[in-house]
């Protein structure tokens, strides 16, 4: 598994020095300077390296972009709702392993993948129950479901790495063949999935009321732990799918697998300017977030500068979108 | 000894009676407005040593804004305080207390999970003892201030195991260890049953027997006459009466805080004026049993005991009181918004009569719910006007859970137009409204569930006169056209306005019922002072 690498928005591009003269409009910064920053950097790619506008480095970008990218879009779910998922790392790891363990256990490929994603929806449906019904802190919650599941994974495993046969396991793991990858349209059509519910249908309309004030969405109807409780489940989902797509890939599964992408996966959603306050974000961004992550990583190695910067600006990112978030809040 | 202010322009507090010293604290020419309201015109007060002052009044006659002023929690737009004759500006509560000026509030300021005598001395450990916390030395201080106030709290407990009084006497306790002189008390008993009422008259009575002066805040006639020595009465923003206790009768304070005639034409109360009566449809609003649409059947909870009523088709009731009476948490109770611990709540449906348990079932059964906090309850500010109106009834617009977003901005806009929403339209930021046109958009949600009755809390306050006409319209046109409507109002004369049926609420009681046309403002104080009114 590839996490993408995180790097700064290029604050200092004079393009957004001009668009925006005075930092003090923060609100418009946090409205689209996750666009700005976006095509800047694009913009400097193109010009900077020749390599970067070929159909296949671009590609390239998407598949790894694409199982972040999944978990990152069920997870601005989870933060609009007003809550939050550690345990996604974990969940991915235990859906992978549920797949080729089943797989070897005489299942066929089709039904052990679909197995592995079912698990992962009750897992999420666990940290739902956990975090609402039993009250107890979604931070706190998935920390400790995560260590649990990381635990289920081991003692699944007993420590090794597990390898699935046959070939039909890893048709998911392959693409169409001019380069485009199934994980893709998986992330592609995942993505209109979420971005169609926020927007267009009733639970979105839920998830944004519950996210932005819990008691006055109670007191219209909403029903609060129901709704939150969902945003959790397709976390779950979402992770399990990706998991179980790295494992067709790679036709393994291991304990330790996705361990960390929880990290890159709340950095990509609070890069793209959603809200850790709940009740603001959308789709869109998030699938700038996770593009811009993986693009500025893409650009260290296209430009040959040295990796060993990538985790100083990784923070520096996060700092910065999340201070956006809380200054745009303290101004406005 | 207290020299209240004397009514009237630019008076300095004159009519001192006894006691020859200088008042420890004294306002003068006081005047504070908030946007278009003037909450103080030229107000004055004192406050002496060894002497409780009252200060009484309706809810919003600017008491607790004045008491504020005092403590330096507010500052006054113009005037001056003067504390042992020297002028003194107070910018904070803090620096009011280094003056020795303590305000305790109806809201607790304490660490909940710390000790009694850990909260006590937070912060002014070090004066007694250096760097390193004696806790022998602080338990003999604290023993001293325990003995000298008679106030028996156990220092070792947890402030959040204490009684709502017990945490008052922590508080006290605290301003005392201080150095506090002046405590500023603002209704102190406003949450607190009889007994626990008894017990904070008592604090009060010992830390008078002390030296220590108190500015008594409470539209509590009882207390106030039992408790002080002195006593102010503020009517709309204004000192209409001062002077020492004795010689005052309940009467005569009701009197004052009303005024002589009720009625009569006066400064509009709160800068609000009344709607035209010609602008409202007569309507006979007589309930009638058999049209039940809503009732509680001996509900009980914190706060309320064995409330039972009924809302009948087309009928405007109101339940009012002083705050703290129980009217808001009855509406609370009766919208599914809080379940009761003894009795129930049932409305009248297609299906015969089901219990009302909590707002994602009553907002389905008919019941169109308005929460009395319009910011923290009621809207999402940073979601278009649209949104808010929908939220409650998304399923009437969509199918298959999809929405159907052309026909919600369509009828939003209708509504938008009809209750005259000032906003760029149904796509609008709910926070870029002002507060009157808010809650017009909660009305607006009420109205688009096309619901079996409405219930609303205090749906009028903090808008303008406009959006108090508009909103008060809207909802007789709901009672008209056979639709309830639920009020919990604390301003009298909105019942009086709406020509509701009346219940008036004391200690979570009803402790009064007025069909429409036999309800008066002096009735209606009365019983909810704890009087005489008729018995349901």
């Amino acid at each position: 598994m590839k996490v993408p690498s995180l790097q700064a928005r290029p604050v200092t591009s004079t393009g957004r020095v001009r668009r925006w003269p005075r930092l003090a409009r923060f609100r418009s910064l946090r409205d689209y300077g996750i666009a700005g920053s976006f095509v800047a950097i694009f913009v400097v790619l193109s010009v900077a390296s020749p390599v970067f506008l070929t159909s296949r480095n671009l590609l390239n970008v998407l598949d790894e972009s694409a199982q972040v990218g999944i978990m990152a879009c069920a997870e601005t779910l989870v933060f609009i709702a007003g809550g939050f998922d550690l345990s996604i790392g974990a969940i991915y790891a235990v859906a992978g392993i549920v797949a080729v363990k089943l797989s070897l256990g005489h299942l066929a490929a089709p039904e052990a993948l679909t197995a592995g994603i079912l698990a992962g929806l009750l897992i999420g449906c666990v940290n739902g129950v956990l975090t609402t019904v039993g009250k107890i802190n979604a931070f706190i919650a998935t920390i400790a479901t995560q260590f649990v599941f990381y635990g289920v994974a081991l003692v699944m495993t007993g420590g090794f790495l597990v390898t699935a046969t046959g070939r039909s396991f890893a048709v998911l793991g392959g693409g169409l063949s001019w380069g485009l990858t199934y994980q893709v349209i998986a992330w592609l059509v995942f993505a209109a999935i979420c971005g169609f519910l926020l927007a267009r249908s009733t639970f979105g309309r839920y998830v944004y009321a519950v996210g932005g004030n819990a008691e006055a969405a109670r007191l219209a109807g909403v029903h609060v732990k129901l709704i939150r409780g969902a945003t959790f489940a397709m976390s779950g989902l979402a992770a399990a799918l990706a998991g179980v797509l790295d494992v067709s890939r790679v036709s393994s599964a291991e304990p330790t697998a996705g361990m960390g992408i929880e990290l890159t996966v709340i950095a990509a959603v609070v890069i793209g300017g959603t809200s850790i306050y709940g009740g603001a974000g959308a789709i869109w961004r998030t699938m700038l977030g996770v593009l811009l992550l993986t693009l500025i990583g893409n650009g260290f190695n296209l430009l040959n500068i040295a990796a060993t910067y990538q985790q100083i600006f990784q923070g520096a990112v996060i700092l910065l979108a999340v201070g956006v978030d809380a200054w745009s809040r303290s101004s406005a | 000894m207290i020299g209240p202010a004397i009514p009237g322009r630019g008076s300095t507090g004159g009519a001192e009676r006894g006691g020859g010293a200088v008042p420890l604290l004294q306002a003068v020419g006081i005047i504070k407005t908030f946007g278009a309201t003037q909450a103080l015109r030229d107000v004055g007060i004192s406050a002496r040593p060894g002497r409780v002052h009252g200060l009484i009044g309706e809810n919003g006659a600017g008491k607790s804004t004045l008491s504020k002023i005092v403590a330096g929690v507010i500052t006054p737009d113009s005037g001056t305080l003067l504390l042992r004759g020297c002028e003194v500006r107070l910018t904070s509560p803090r620096q009011a207390l280094r003056h020795g000026i303590s305000y305790i509030g109806q809201e607790r300021n304490l660490v909940a999970a710390r000790s009694v005598i850990e909260n006590v001395f937070l912060g002014i450990e070090s004066r007694a003892l250096g760097s390193v916390v004696s806790r022998r030395a602080l338990r003999r201080r604290y023993r001293e201030l325990t003995e000298a106030t008679g106030i028996q709290v156990p220092p070792e407990r947890t402030v959040a195991e204490l009684s709502a009084p017990e945490q008052q006497q922590v508080e006290i306790l605290r301003a005392l260890a201080r150095g506090a002189q002046l405590l500023v008390m603002d209704e102190p008993t406003a949450a607190l049953g009889h007994q626990e009422v008894r017990s904070v008259i008592a604090t009060v009575a010992a830390l008078r027997d002390q030296g220590h002066a108190i500015l008594y805040v409470s539209h509590a006639i009882e207390e106030i006459t039992e408790s002080c020595d002195d006593i102010t009465v503020l009517r709309d923003g204004q000192v209409v009466q001062a002077g020492p206790a004795a010689g005052q009768t309940r009467e005569s304070l009701v009197t004052a805080m009303i005024g002589q005639e009720p009625d009569a034409a006066g400064p509009p109360r709160r800068g609000r004026i009344r709607p035209p009566l010609a602008a409202r449809p007569p309507v006979a609003r007589q309930p009638d049993n058999s049209h039940a649409v809503l009732a509680a059947d001996g509900v009980s909870r914190r706060g309320l005991s064995e409330v039972s009523l009924t809302v009948s088709r087309g009928e405007m009731l109101a339940l009012t009181g002083l705050i703290g009476s129980g009217a808001s948490d009855t509406a609370r109770v009766l919208a599914g918004a809080d379940r009761p611990s003894a009795g129930r709540v049932q409305i009248a449906t297609a299906r015969g009569w089901q219990a009302v348990r909590r707002p994602s079932l009553s907002w389905r059964q008919g019941i169109a719910f308005i929460p009395e906090s319009r910011a923290s309850q009621g809207i999402l500010p940073d979601r278009s006007v649209a949104e808010n109106i929908t939220l409650p009834s998304l399923r009437k617009l969509s199918r298959f859970g999809v929405i159907r977003r052309r026909r919600e901005l369509a009828m939003t806009a209708e509504l938008i137009r009809h209750l005259s929403i000032r906003c760029a339209g149904p796509r609008a930021l709910m926070r870029t409204l002002s507060g009157g046109n808010q809650q017009k958009v909660l009305f607006a949600r009420a109205l688009f569930a096309e619901p079996v009755v409405v219930v609303a809390i205090e749906p009028t306050i903090g808008v303008d006169v406009g959006a108090r006409r508009a909103i008060h319209t809207a909802m007789a046109d709901l009672a008209q056209a056979g639709i309830p409507v639920a009020l919990a109002t604390t301003d009298t004369e909105e019942a009086l306005d709406l020509k509701a049926r009346v219940l008036v609420l004391k200690d979570g009681r009803i402790a009064a019922c007025f069909p429409g046309e036999a309800a008066t403002k002096q009735g209606i104080l009365d019983a909810a002072l704890g009087g005489f009114g008729a018995k349901p």
